[in-house]
């Protein structure tokens, strides 16, 4: 079953076989898990659910994926809009404070403020744990869509033609914002490092 | 043309995706903008930056409750 493609395991699962699912979750445990935490500014907890809520989601709509299609980006897709409806949740809510408590705050907060109290704590080895968490906190920095491209592409690995899906964009245009990512990032990078 | 366009056309070029025609044009410019040098060698390090980025792991409640 290691070598039967994601879209043929789907098959699979929706004729009941679950295994087929099981290896399913396997495969996107992790990938998913990464991209969800790092679109939720890193808060692990929020990352947990929805990936169980993602894949529970599934196993009751099996029968709603059209497995003509590709796999992964339907996959990403369904993460991606559970991770953006999560945070708008979390900006009424924010918005919603703001205004009860106007008097004591003179901006909204761009993020909540349990945010870096929830950062992961799993950072490689001691040496270069600065740099990895300071890279991370820059690629936070990034502007919509471009963080969303970057992280598919650069750190969970789907083509541009795939990411054109997840976002609903031309191919061309998720090329663009990475590249324009990329270049944004070094040029934080680069100013950073003369500080 | 600016240093971000140029930056823009370094990522392109190290995805071999940049048109000849501004290859030369951003070389031209490199030669004279040492910002941009640096940039280029901050792009160069980055890939090998983000490969080494920890993969973060879930806890394994979450694996036992949708098991």
């Amino acid at each position: 079953m290691a070598d039967l493609t994601d879209e043929a395991l789907m098959v699979l699962f929706q004729k009941g076989n679950l295994c087929a699912f099981e290896r399913l979750f396997e495969r996107y445990r992790i990938p998913l898990f990464n991209f969800l935490f790092r679109l939720l500014h890193f808060q692990r907890e929020s990352a947990e659910d929805l990936l169980q809520d993602i894949f529970i989601k599934l196993a009751k709509a099996k029968d709603l994926y059209d497995p003509r299609s590709p796999f992964r980006p339907w996959i990403y897709t369904v993460a991606r809009n559970h991770g953006l409806n999560h945070l708008r949740s979390q900006a009424f809510v924010n918005a919603k404070n703001t205004l009860s408590f106007d008097a004591l705050t003179a901006s909204t907060p761009d993020r909540p403020p349990h945010e870096l109290a929830d950062r992961d704590d799993t950072f490689g080895t001691v040496a270069s744990r600065d740099d990895q968490e300071q890279l991370e906190q820059i690629i936070d920095r990034l502007p919509t869509p471009a963080r969303e491209i970057f992280l598919l592409h650069a750190l969970e690995g789907l083509p541009h033609a795939e990411i054109a899906q997840v976002l609903e964009l031309n191919p061309a245009t998720v090329r663009t914002h990475y590249h324009r990512a990329r270049a944004q990032l070094c040029q934080w990078l680069s100013k950073d490092a003369t500080v | 043309m600016n240093c971000e366009t140029y930056a823009e056309w370094m990522s392109a070029q190290l995805d071999g995706e940049l048109a000849a025609d501004h290859a030369i044009e951003l070389d031209r410019h490199l030669a004279g903008c040492e910002s941009c040098q640096k940039t280029r060698q901050t792009m160069a390090r980055l890939a090998a930056d983000i490969r080494n980025l920890p993969r973060h792991q879930p806890d394994d409640s979450a694996v036992i409750a949708v098991n």
